[in-house]
């Protein structure tokens, strides 16, 4: 298996951890930006720039790492 | 051949991986499919994390999105893009590629703007867009081109 598609499998776990886990995660952290890997949130804050410094500093690349925002309830994405 | 996509709230979206060897950029970004969208782009809170030096961008368009306005830049460097298809990966240069600025705002809220694979994207590369609600379903499609033999002389 190559390397791009080794990561885009470990992102859509991840991805798919937090769907099956999203109504709780919304009303944890509303309105953050949450970093996951390995099925963990494991930096949040309400920066990009926060919480990819706080990945990096934990030995992570932040451009691997599913970081994603979190709307507060009822905050709905009209493309 | 199939890039297989999610769906989530009514929105689809796909994860890929963005590379651009002469940024020394490459990471992870989940784009959502939007055919409303003439333009390929990603997000500026994506483009942060993958750590690329948006002072470099020219930002020069501007576009409608979600009720506010945002600016574009095009990176004029060699975007490849990588999906999951249903036999393994496949790697797409788009044409033109985007980097978006500022924050998507409805009704007071204030939310990222998104990385979006748009409707250039998808007839640049021959792909159709299949999408069934009912059933939760989406895929793009390329079909796969005949090879053709070429006729010998006896």
């Amino acid at each position: 298996m190559n390397q791009e598609l080794q990561f885009i499998i470990e992102a859509q776990n991840d991805n798919q951890w937090l769907q099956s886990h999203y109504e709780e995660i919304q009303r944890q952290y509303p309105n953050k930006f949450i970093a996951i890997a390995n099925k963990k949130i494991i930096a949040f804050g309400e920066k990009m720039e926060f919480v990819a410094k706080s990945v990096k500093e934990m030995g992570k690349d932040p451009a691997m790492i599913l970081i994603e925002f979190i709307p507060e309830k009822g905050l709905i994405l009209i493309l | 051949m199939i890039i297989p996509l999610n769906i989530s709230q009514g929105l689809i979206y796909v994860l890929a991986t963005v590379r651009i060897p002469n940024w020394r950029v490459y990471g992870i970004v989940k784009f959502f499919v939007d055919t409303g969208s003439p333009k390929t782009f990603i997000g500026e809170q994506d483009a942060i994390r993958l750590q690329m030096r948006l002072s470099r961008i020219d930002y020069t368009e501007r576009a409608r999105m979600g009720g506010t306005s945002i600016s574009i830049g095009e990176i004029k460097d060699d975007v490849q893009l990588y999906f999951k298809t249903d036999k393994e990966s496949i790697h797409v240069k788009p044409e033109r590629f985007f980097v978006s600025k500022g924050m998507w705002v409805k009704d007071g809220m204030v939310s990222p703007n998104p990385s979006i694979l748009g409707y250039d994207f998808l007839f640049e590369n021959k792909f159709a867009l299949h999408y069934n609600p009912s059933e939760n379903t989406a895929y793009l499609e390329r079909k796969e081109q005949a090879t053709v033999q070429p006729i010998t002389q006896p």
